[in-house]
């Protein structure tokens, strides 16, 4: 096992902006185009999503060590969803800058490893999206959650429709 | 620049052939580069049920690394699998080698993907390491060392 070459000191740190947010307050808003995510140290943070009928649905609460507003960082998409502050909030700013210069200072091994992570994760959020999109076609309740749709689905996975 | 597959290793499994034993401790964790494992759990009275599938592309045998926990399932090949192997050694030493924000990172791609699935709670030991280094992140720090 060969780990010589790259002295250690070489390895640069990566320092964290912190943010303080008011209950209310809105961190990212459904649709906006953005390359941070955040760590929450403390707090609560609601995740919600415009619904077929253009309302907000709640669809989870994160509270600390949750992160918000990942996929920003893992690939080039509008935000997925809003983000607002139910509880007085401290966040740690993860700036997709940040992500790409730590990966490209990284050891190759980690490259790989952060790629087959993040590229595990995008597939199965593209499952889980598919079977959300599929969800309104079967006129979904307005305060459905999101995820016993897609529990619905999967269920009668069998019989192909047509 | 070091290729990644000179350091991990490739192995090849048979259908049917178990990866690991559940309850086993685990050195190795796996990335899965051809066919498909099946994750299996012994249930109460000597039955075992399938957990799930893990697909191309996809990570198992990761926690017992992290967190030295021994193995909560058994794999076992579902179909010919090519697995990259991940020594124990080599996923710490790179670890603690890597920028702690980039470990962050990685320890929250864990926690993502688990939820996403949704079939494996979180454990709570994996929640508190998380917590833990999250909070030994620097905070409020002059960006002094550009």
């Amino acid at each position: 096992m060969s780990t010589g070459g790259k002295s250690r000191e070489a390895a640069p740190k990566t320092v964290l902006r912190q943010r303080k947010l008011e209950t209310g307050d809105v961190l990212f808003h459904e649709g906006d185009w953005a390359g941070e995510a955040y760590l929450i140290r403390s707090g609560a943070i609601e995740i919600l999503k415009r619904n077929s009928l253009g309302l907000l649905e709640s669809q989870e609460i994160l509270g600390e060590g949750d992160v918000a507003g990942e996929m920003a960082l893992l690939a080039n998409r509008p935000r997925p969803s809003t983000a607002r502050v139910a509880r007085e909030s401290v966040v740690l700013v993860v700036a997709k800058t940040d992500l790409d210069r730590s990966l490209t200072n990284a050891d190759p091994f980690i490259q790989a490893l952060f790629r087959v992570l993040s590229g595990h994760f995008m597939s199965l959020v593209a499952k889980k999206e598919e079977a959300e999109a599929k969800a309104p076609l079967r006129n979904r309740e307005p305060d459905e959650d999101p995820l016993t749709a897609l529990l619905d689905i999967s269920g009668d996975e069998g019989s192909d429709g047509r | 620049m070091q290729e990644p597959s000179k350091i991990l290793n490739r192995r090849t499994f048979n259908p049917g052939e178990i990866i690991f034993y559940e309850g086993e401790l685990g050195n190795q964790a796996f990335v899965v580069q051809k066919g498909r494992v099946r994750i299996v759990k012994n249930l109460p009275g000597g039955e075992r049920g399938t957990l799930g599938f893990i697909e191309e592309g996809g990570i198992f045998g990761e926690m017992a690394l992290i967190d030295q926990s021994p193995r909560m399932a058994s794999a076992v090949a579902a179909d010919y699998c090519v697995l990259v192997a991940i020594p124990e050694q080599v996923m710490r030493t790179k670890l603690q080698e890597t920028d702690p924000f980039l470990r962050i990172l990685i320890n929250m791609m864990l926690r993502l993907i688990r939820r996403t699935a949704g079939t494996t709670p979180i454990p709570p030991e994996d929640m508190k390491t998380l917590a833990e280094t999250a909070q030994w992140t620097p905070i409020d720090t002059p960006e002094s060392s550009k």
